[in-house]
């Protein structure tokens, strides 16, 4: 749990990154794949 | 032999228990809780524990049976930076001194620079250390942790949040 946490971070950052400026769709539509992503590590 | 493994270093140090007082260390040590632990307080600490240990467990395979004189405490770190730091911080505690004074051979009173030389006296290398997370600092693990509930509870917190809505509570949630 704590080595996939630690993974999490980067790749918050990175998703902020990616996302800034996008419209609200588009955010929501990222945040999904995010969410997607990671869910191994919650 | 070695104990280093990236940031994190292994101590170990086996100490003979004074004869008679295996009972009221066993009950100290037993009388600690999450929140009245040394440890708690000792923030480079990954993981650390006392064990008392009476024998050693012995096979028939082995040429030689091997006993201890007397029960002995053992006690292991894995903890973050330099060892020499991690004690000096463990021996100015008062449960230090408390818990190595039923210690055979331990300075009286049990603390500061005597107490560390002491430990470092009886240290044991490590065999085989390996550490889960060589690289992150005992504050990095504790902070991916509260990121992680963090994410948990945005994720389901922000469940039908209209898209606006998301964006804004994301931004507010992690600035």
């Amino acid at each position: 749990m704590v080595l996939a946490a630690l993974e999490l971070a980067p790749a918050l950052e990175t998703f902020k990154q990616q996302n800034e400026g996008k419209s609200a769709s588009e955010f929501e539509q990222a945040w999904q794949v995010f969410l997607a992503q990671v869910q191994g590590s919650l | 032999v070695s104990n280093q493994a990236g940031q994190a270093h292994a101590f170990m140090a086996m100490t003979p228990v004074i004869e008679d007082q295996e009972h009221k260390l066993r009950e100290l040590l037993q009388g600690f809780t999450q929140q009245t632990s040394p440890f708690a307080a000792l923030g480079q600490t990954h993981f650390a524990r006392w064990v008392i240990i009476r024998d050693w467990v012995n096979s028939r395979a082995q040429p030689r049976q091997d006993h201890l004189g007397c029960p002995y405490l053992i006690f292991t770190s894995n903890l973050h930076g330099p060892i020499e730091v991690y004690l000096d911080a463990l021996c100015a505690r008062a449960e230090a001194a408390a818990i190595w004074s039923h210690c055979a051979g331990a300075p009286q009173p049990a603390c500061g620079e005597a107490l560390k030389a002491y430990l470092l006296h009886n240290q044991i290398d490590t065999g085989f250390f390996v550490a889960a997370y060589p690289e992150a600092s005992v504050e990095e693990v504790r902070a991916s942790l509260a990121l992680r509930e963090q994410l948990i509870a945005f994720s389901v917190s922000s469940q039908g949040m209209d898209t606006e809505t998301l964006q804004s509570a994301f931004r507010a949630a992690f600035p």
